[in-house]
């Protein structure tokens, strides 16, 4: 299984708060058989954020977990209809996720791409297209970093 | 133009650390600044900083989520450092080089800082033995200094009682049994934080027990443990070959397990099986052999016996070759012979004690905590054990033991030559005094003498070793 996909993007994610946001991503692991547990994503999700938030500003959150729940490397992709507070660097509420899942003995190579990606996270035009682009345009953008 | 380099890192080490390392070469290259980032996520680390990029970098950012080990922290030494968590670095990224003069301030004070020439030494097998020594030098300097404190209350006159069936062991007794537990893990320890440091946590368990096996003679049943060189070789062994071992892919199920379970586990098998089947009977079978050789030196080649046992004496501090050499000495004792035991009443005094004097005289061939150590050192040395030396020796080997073996083996010719005779175990250079060694003018000549050369020696091998090590990290950056 490809580390992205079509199908890893879903435009209109479930939720009007951080917690259901994180069960519709798993949701969504879930059905692409990438994880084994959907609870024990969700919860290594709320990990991670309390260490630190990963909304990094502009609207965006990369909830991201490293664990044996997880099957491959994999990137998801959502959008939510409404603005969910996520604590953000920039204090302002999120709708657009992009998530990163690793098992814990990921191999180096798809380590290597999930950091091309999130090093592009920092690009504003990169960004934009993540908040503004159709589905199309984002599956273009991400497929070109980690699939080229 | 202003130089940059940073580190950064984060608690999963697939974002973050990645996003802030872009991010901070996007806005330092804006500001037409040269900037190097070094990344430690999950696949490891990056980009990694040489020595030369640290040195000409006028400022150092540490971007950190998941902390930064000493020993990594070490080589920003004396750097104008702004260290910040990584998420911060991510929301101030706009104003981070605002002021990096006013945000940062000069790292001092690391417990392991190098010297001069020894900066360069960041990677590869010094690195690992470097992680050895700083971990040791706590264990031989408090044991040390308890056994001394033990020994002179014992040479004042106080009783020495072991404890014993209805016996109350006498606090001298305890003081230097606590002391002496110091020394015995002093050697383990070595061994552990050799292989940790090259291959982590699944290292520690198996190298820690497999180089206390092979350090304690009951359980191998011979006559001396394996002592550093042990350690180092046990250590080095086991890190590498958890290191690759570590790369075993089990499939999901087992994978979990591998680093804290089946990894300590296979290793301390066959480690501790090959120690006690090969390592434990190939060290007896070399005493055997080398004690044979010392037994049958001809009387007349006296002096080339003694420079053979100065040299053995001083060569691995309490391993095989060195225990091989005290026992010939001790056991001729019982037939009235004292000149032999002569020589290792002045040659086990000098590595300690020239590896301290050489931190005085040349302070900038040794690690801070080599300098810090060597006061103890010098005491503990001179009283009662050749152990401080080890942890000198195991961070510059060759040169170390180089000059060690040489200056032990000629000041054992020199000893022996003038007949300089000790008739018991005592407390070092005090022998004389206690009348357990005579005639004391010749002694403390021998000492002199030896220890002049031992430093001279220390100070020579060790340039001129730094030198070719430094050449070498230059060719390989």
């Amino acid at each position: 299984m490809n580390i992205f996909e079509i199908n890893h993007i879903n435009m209109n994610l479930a939720g009007s708060n951080q917690h259901e946001i994180m069960e519709s991503l798993a949701d969504l692991a879930f059905n692409l058989n990438i994880i084994n547990g959907k609870a024990e994503l969700v919860k290594d999700y709320l990990e991670r954020e309390e260490e630190s938030t990963t909304g990094f500003g502009n609207g965006v959150a990369i909830p991201h977990a490293r664990s044996n729940n997880i099957k491959g490397a994999t990137i998801l992709f959502g959008r939510s209809s409404s603005d969910i507070e996520w604590d953000s660097l920039d204090g302002k509420p999120v709708n657009t996720f992009i998530s990163l899942l690793v098992p814990d003995d990921q191999a180096d190579e798809h380590l290597k791409l999930l950091a091309k990606l999130s090093r592009k996270l920092v690009h504003k035009d990169f960004v934009e297209i993540l908040k503004t682009g159709s589905e199309t345009e984002v599956f273009d953008a991400i497929n070109n970093i980690v699939n080229n | 133009m202003t130089k940059i380099v940073a580190v950064t890192n984060c608690p999963a080490g697939i974002a973050h650390t990645y996003m802030v390392a872009e991010a901070i070469e996007e806005k330092a290259k804006s500001l037409g600044y040269e900037v190097h980032v070094e990344t430690q996520g999950a696949s490891g680390v990056e980009n990694k900083l040489t020595t030369e990029q640290i040195a000409e970098a006028d400022y150092v950012i540490l971007a950190i989520g998941k902390g930064l080990t000493d020993h990594d922290k070490e080589r920003f030494n004396q750097k104008k450092v702004v260290e910040l968590p990584v998420s911060e670095a991510l929301k101030h990224i706009d104003t981070l080089f605002d002021d990096l003069e006013g945000n940062s301030h000069v790292l001092s004070g690391s417990k392991v800082k190098l010297g001069a020439d020894q900066e360069k030494v960041t990677e590869g097998v010094m690195s690992y033995l470097m992680a050895g020594v700083s971990a040791a030098l706590p264990f031989v300097i408090g044991g040390g200094l308890l056994i001394a404190i033990g020994s002179m209350m014992v040479q004042f006159g106080m009783p020495n009682t072991p404890l014993g069936k209805g016996t109350e062991p006498s606090l001298a007794w305890i003081i230097t049994s606590i002391g002496n537990l110091g020394f015995q893990f002093m050697i383990p320890i070595m061994g552990a934080y050799i292989a940790y440091a090259i291959s982590d946590k699944p290292a520690f368990a198996p190298a820690f027990l497999v180089t206390f096996l092979a350090n304690d003679n009951q359980l191998l049943g011979t006559d001396s443990g394996a002592g550093f060189l042990g350690a180092i070789v046990i250590g080095l062994s086991i890190g590498y070959f958890v290191k690759y071992f570590k790369k075993l892919k089990l499939g999901k199920n087992f994978q979990s397990v591998l680093g804290y379970m089946i990894i300590p586990f296979v290793t301390l098998l066959v480690f501790g099986l090959l120690t006690y089947f090969l390592i434990g009977p190939a060290m007896a079978w070399l005493m055997s052999v080398m004690l044979s050789f010392l037994q049958n030196i001809p009387t007349s080649m006296k002096v080339v016996g003694g420079f053979i046992v100065g040299a053995m004496l001083a060569f691995d501090m309490g391993g095989p070759i060195n225990k091989t050499a005290w026992f010939f000495s001790f056991s001729l004792l019982s037939s009235h012979v004292f000149n032999w035991y002569g020589i290792v009443g002045v040659v086990t005094l000098l590595p300690p004690m020239a590896a301290a004097i050489s931190t005085w005289i040349k302070p900038a061939i040794f690690s801070k905590q080599e300098r810090a150590a060597s006061w103890s050192a010098f005491i503990v040395g001179m009283t009662v054990a050749t152990e401080p030396a080890i942890p000198y020796a195991l961070a510059a080997p060759l040169p170390m033991i180089t000059a060690n073996t040489l200056a032990g083996g000629i000041t054992g010719a020199l000893t022996i030559f003038l007949n300089v005779e000790r008739t018991a175990p005592g407390i070092g250079i005090f022998d004389p005094l206690l009348g357990l060694e005579s005639p004391w003018y010749w002694f403390y000549l021998c000492v002199a003498v030896g220890l002049a050369l031992n430093v001279l020696f220390i100070i020579t091998f060790k340039s001129y070793w730094l030198k070719r090590q430094a050449a070498k990290e230059e060719k390989a950056a």
